[in-house]
């Protein structure tokens, strides 16, 4: 693949073709470097020394390459893969998500340098260089190279990030996808014409030419679909969220209204009792009064009930109803505390949620708590300063082992983060707020603060 | 020390002042009697408050018996109006049924007892509330210097001539040149010749104190919140944070607030 040949001292002629092809690579990671941008903890100054240091090293590799006669990609392909280890360091994505990115910027200049070898061969026909672009592919490599960024850009910045912080895709579906461009950009490496030959060798010329355009719209076919697919389980997520939280508000109502009905049964049993105590009193039964009273007092409907109202907030208080019965339906005595008053300036729906997810949450570790003790505390409070803010602690024991990925939480029932959590941090986010989650010592720790207007 | 009870039914209301004199009475230890002033209604309590501020306060939940009786204060809104003026004065509510007791924590209460109201329960909860209370920051941001006598937990002396202050009472501390400026709960403000970072060394061993920038200190138990680069501190004071340390700030300050919050009993 490789020819040897002898250590000659390069013209300036060689030499510019030789850096020229090494422009495509630079390329290339001027297209990695759009797609991390956001992920890049100071980016104008790390794409900034990254794309020096690249220019300086290319320019060597062409040197290089122009010396020993080497082909383009025998330099390219190693430095590729520093780059991909190093973009790992640097963003903090797994391999197999650079990869996927990496490969895809690849792919393109692969496709790019491919084109401007047939390009170059259909123009110069048996006067072109093996393995080397004259003057119709370099100017052609060059407009190509200087184009994609902008064909590009929307894939780049919007369409690849967007699928690389997405928690709802799993690693499974990363470490299989990352393949497709990898797979690629190989075949169209090891497609690369080796002698001029071999091109213009009957139709192969045409050949090539409709091979790697038709390759290259079904890559961009592909990712097509794959961006609508993950836009589509991403709705399919939203909807499951907003179906759960309905069902979450239908179970709590029903509980209010089995609560209503439970307190209309306490008020008619209350009117029976004073009817009695009325019929004993106009007998003048003392003592038919004070047995009938010593048994009220012992009666269960004297016994303190359930709390019905832990703060002013009527639907947070809904909320924290349901889960402080469920909790006790399962034996906890949950140590709940609210102050929160009736209007406070942070969207209804947001804060219910919010609770409504942690305290599902906590009963739901707490159900499948085999041993220890178990326990349910949390404290919900208005800080009525400058700008309001609503601090809410929910700590709960749990059994089951936690799968943490970061700052998020992979859910116990499917692949990818869990629901509940990543809600959370999505509303804290929206409300201005942070949402951080800790466990030690068997114990869940959630806090999570949002303004409140 | 003033006491006031605040109670709609005559007899329960004598019962509780009995208990509270009788309490006191025993209680020899303590510097000061108490005054105890027993009302019916929340009008009376609130023009007596308006006249004079209160130690600690006696409510009873429901200052009615008419359940159809919507306008009339409750024990909660009597509460709430203390604490909208910012009166931190201890708050025990009376109630006949626990179910509402849970309401106290957004008052701030100290806890309540149940009716009918029995000496034991009404000692054990005066013990506790007298202990919460030794426990306040005192009056006087200033401590006399007792040179040879025990220290109170709470003194910190900087600076030369030694200048005794109690630390529960430091909102912020600001350096000017070779002075630092304490300023104090009570609006009061003193400048100390000291430098910044022994008294920045002292203080942020305590979890509620937090270096914001060059040359100023917090204290998170004043703060009420962040806006943009500032922290802002009960009564309107802003204290500087460094530009690039605002989330690291507003990280801590949160961290504390949590840890707060989950003390609360």
């Amino acid at each position: 693949m490789f020819p040897s040949a002898p250590i000659t001292i390069p013209s300036p002629h060689d030499l510019l073709f030789a850096v020229g092809e090494q422009v495509n690579a630079l390329t290339g990671l001027a297209l990695c470097l759009i797609c991390f941008w956001n992920r890049l903890s100071n980016p104008r100054r790390t794409c900034g020394v990254m794309m020096g240091v690249a220019t300086i090293w290319f320019l060597c590799c062409g040197i290089v390459c122009a010396t020993f006669r080497l082909p383009t990609q025998a330099l390219v392909v190693p430095t590729a893969l520093i780059v991909v280890f190093t973009l790992q360091r640097l963003t903090g994505l797994t391999l197999a998500k650079t990869m996927f990115a990496c490969a895809s910027a690849a792919y393109a200049v692969a496709i790019i340098f491919y084109l401007s070898l047939v390009f170059d061969v259909a123009v110069l026909r048996w006067q072109a260089n093996d393995l080397r672009v004259g003057w119709p592919g370099l100017i052609s490599q060059l407009l190509m190279d200087t184009l994609m960024p902008f064909l590009m850009w929307y894939p780049l910045r919007v369409v690849i990030p967007h699928m690389l912080s997405s928690g709802m895709i799993g690693n499974r579906f990363w470490n299989l996808v990352w393949l497709l461009p990898f797979v690629s950009t190989a075949v169209v490496t090891w497609c690369f014409p080796i002698n001029t030959t071999i091109l213009l060798n009957g139709r192969m010329l045409e050949v090539a030419f409709i091979i790697s355009i038709v390759y290259s719209c079904f890559m961009v076919m592909s990712y097509a679909l794959l961006w609508l697919l993950v836009r589509q389980t991403e709705q399919l997520i939203v909807a499951t969220e907003h179906e759960h939280e309905l069902t979450m508000q239908t179970m709590q109502l029903s509980h209010m209204n089995d609560r209503i009905r439970e307190a209309r049964q306490v008020r008619h049993n209350l009117r029976q009792h004073i009817q009695t105590l009325q019929v004993l009193a106009d007998a003048d039964d003392k003592a038919g009064l004070k047995n009938y009273l010593s048994q009220m007092s012992d009666h269960e409907f004297m016994a303190s009930g359930n709390p019905m109202q832990y703060c002013e907030h009527t639907a947070l208080n809904a909320v924290l109803v349901y889960y402080c019965d469920r909790a006790r339906q399962l034996g906890v005595v949950p140590d709940v505390k609210a102050a929160v008053p009736a209007d406070i300036g942070l969207n209804n729906a947001d804060l219910c949620s919010i609770v409504g997810n942690l305290m599902e949450n906590a009963v739901e570790a707490l159900q499948s708590q085999e041993s220890g003790e178990r326990m349910l505390k949390a404290r919900i409070r208005l800080d009525e300063g400058h700008p309001r803010t609503m601090f809410i602690a929910v700590d709960n024991s749990y059994g089951n082992r936690i799968v943490r990925k970061g700052d998020r939480f992979l859910s116990t029932k499917h692949d990818g983060e869990g629901l509940g959590t990543a809600s959370i941090c999505t509303i804290a986010k929206r409300n201005h707020g942070t949402a951080h989650f800790e466990h030690n010592d068997g114990v869940f720790q959630a806090s999570v603060m949002v303004s409140a207007g | 020390m003033r006491i006031a009870i605040l109670e709609d039914h005559t007899s329960e209301r004598r019962v509780l002042e009995l208990f509270c004199r009788s309490y006191f009475d025993e209680r020899a230890d303590l510097e000061d009697q108490p005054t105890i002033k027993a009302y019916a209604t929340a009008d009376e309590f609130l023009q007596a408050w308006s006249q004079h501020r209160f130690d600690l306060v006696l409510l009873d939940c429901y200052l009615t018996d008419d359940e159809s009786d919507t306008h009339s204060l409750t024990g909660f809104d009597v509460a709430r109006s203390l604490r909208t003026c910012r009166d931190d004065c201890p708050i025990v509510f009376i109630t006949s049924s626990s179910d509402f007791a849970v309401l106290g924590y957004a008052v701030q209460a100290s806890g309540y007892l149940l009716k009918p109201v029995n000496r034991a329960d009404f000692t054990a909860m005066m013990d506790r509330v007298t202990a919460t209370m030794a426990q306040r920051a005192s009056a006087s941001a200033l401590m006399p210097n007792s040179p040879g006598g025990k220290a109170s937990a709470w003194q910190e002396t900087f600076g030369s001539p030694p200048t005794a202050m109690d630390r529960r009472c430091i909102v912020c501390c600001l350096s000017h040149a070779h002075y630092v400026e304490f300023t104090f709960s009570n609006g009061s403000r003193i400048r100390v010749r000291v430098n910044f970072s022994d008294v920045e060394r002292r203080l942020t061993s305590f979890g509620n104190f937090y270096r914001t920038a060059r040359g100023a200190l917090v204290n998170f138990d004043y703060a009420t919140g962040i806006d943009g680069n500032e922290f802002v501190m009960r009564g309107g004071k802003r204290v500087p944070i460094t530009k690039t340390a605002t989330a690291q700030a507003g990280r801590a300050y949160a961290q504390y607030m949590f840890e707060r919050i989950r003390k609360d009993r």
